[in-house]
């Protein structure tokens, strides 16, 4: 099944700065750093609008430090390869910041982001699925970057990285499974955390159709993971 | 207090109104309190829950260290820096003369000009009677059979805008399977999807010769 596009799509320094209140381990920002990043996305509007690009970038900076590891969460998410997801989530920024002088205050910034995003990252799949299905895949059989472990938070335990990666290997397995709007709108509600009427403004689906979306999504996934599907 | 057991998708409603901080339905939160079997159920569940959300964020974050975002807001804001910027304009040929400089050779920006001025004629003149050719071995195609429309809808709007034609005969790849994939969803190539089905695919035999 083809996957849905999101949209209508919205109406239209070299330092690294870290966000003035980054959110906790990179969750979705609370409603007051919510309101922050609204407030500094009108000023960079108006900031473009004046032709004061050198502000408009320095404060594009901090916009970006403030939503990228939730960013690329979601796009690894979508896509299980990292360099992929890195490029999404450039992509997503380069094209707001280009936009930025048609965002509307209607919809929190986060909306607007993520929907640009998560577009990015659906065309990017279908872009995929079309390569797959004509072309021989040059590394097939290697391990891909997603499955390379680099460190990090990882059990050091030898045994137990494993586990945690074939645990992670089902899941992925399992929410790949899901039909195309269900996956969208599991991964939005479980991963990005939005609000069913927040996903109802990003992929203009009606909120009780996503509240349908979401149960169908999480029986099936239950489902798969208990060996039942 | 309700007498029936929660349903499956009222436990899930439930978890996800306690992530968001949306309050839970009076009745449905003293039954979960009241009710070892519901409650029981609704731990399962956000523990499933849980561990999806954990593992997956675990995973990403795994690949995005710091140093990757680090660089990832680099490369972001090195892609923006050009942007809203005027365009330099590079004067052309008087900076070539000036470094090839010397009184002798003074005559030759006139005629590094002359000669790029001929080059341009003669290109424009020789890539207008190949797309005229072309242009017209299209057209006689498509009209031998109106069924087929036009084969590139993207390559016909890129004709519209004035792209050379050399230009236009490389479309990128996901145009071209985009197109390739239309063709075959039309009623009139159906005939031919069988004719797919027996085609080996390269995909298939490098899996053979695996």
């Amino acid at each position: 099944m083809s996957e849905p596009r999101i949209l209508p799509q919205a109406e239209g320094g070299d330092s690294w700065s870290p966000a003035p209140d980054p959110p906790p381990s990179g969750r979705r920002p609370t409603p007051a750093q919510a309101a922050d990043d609204t407030r500094l996305a009108i000023e960079i509007r108006e900031l473009v609008g004046r032709g004061a690009m050198d502000q408009a970038r320095e404060r594009f900076s901090a916009l970006v430090a403030l939503h990228q590891r939730r960013a690329s969460r979601i796009a690894f998410q979508y896509l299980r390869d990292g360099s992929e997801a890195d490029e999404a989530v450039q992509d997503a920024f380069v094209k707001v910041f280009s936009h930025i002088t048609s965002y509307r205050e209607a919809w929190p910034f986060e909306v607007w982001f993520t929907r640009i995003l998560i577009n990015g990252c659906l065309d990017r799949r279908k872009a995929r699925a079309r390569r797959e299905r004509w072309f021989v895949p040059a590394d097939e059989g290697g391990l891909g970057e997603s499955q390379r472990s680099l460190g990090g938070s990882s059990p050091p335990d030898p045994e137990q990285r494993l586990l945690a990666r074939e645990r992670r290997a089902r899941l992925a397995s399992a929410v790949d499974q899901l039909d195309g709007r269900q996956r969208t709108v599991f991964m939005l509600c479980h991963y990005a955390d939005c609000t069913a009427r927040e996903v109802s403004a990003m992929t203009g689906l009606n909120e009780s159709t996503i509240r349908v979306h979401l149960f169908r999504a999480a029986r099936k996934l239950r489902a798969i993971l208990e060996g039942k599907a | 207090m309700r007498t029936r057991h929660l349903h499956d998708d009222r436990l899930l409603e439930c978890y996800a109104a306690e992530r968001t901080g949306e309050p839970f339905d009076p009745p449905t939160a003293e039954h979960l309190a009241a009710c070892d079997e519901c409650g029981g159920r609704y731990t399962t569940l956000t523990q499933l829950l849980d561990t999806i959300r954990t593992d997956a964020e675990a995973e990403a974050d795994e690949l995005f260290t710091i140093d990757r975002l680090r660089q990832q807001q680099h490369q972001i804001l090195r892609r923006i820096e050009h942007m809203g910027r005027q365009a330099r304009v590079i004067s052309f040929p008087g900076r070539i003369g000036r470094t090839i400089g010397g009184g002798s050779l003074r005559v030759a920006p006139r005629w590094l000009a002359a000669a790029a001025a001929v080059g341009l004629f003669v290109g424009v003149a020789v890539g207008g009677m190949f797309s005229d050719g072309s242009g017209r071995r299209r057209l006689s195609l498509t009209s031998a059979n109106p069924q087929l429309g036009s084969p590139h809808p993207s390559l016909a709007a890129a004709g519209r805008a004035g792209v050379p034609a050399a230009i236009r005969e490389l479309p990128d790849d996901d145009a071209f399977l985009s197109d390739l994939e239309l063709a075959l969803e039309r009623p009139s190539t159906g005939e031919l999807v069988p004719f797919d089905a027996l085609t080996p695919h390269t995909r298939g035999i490098s899996n053979q010769l695996r």
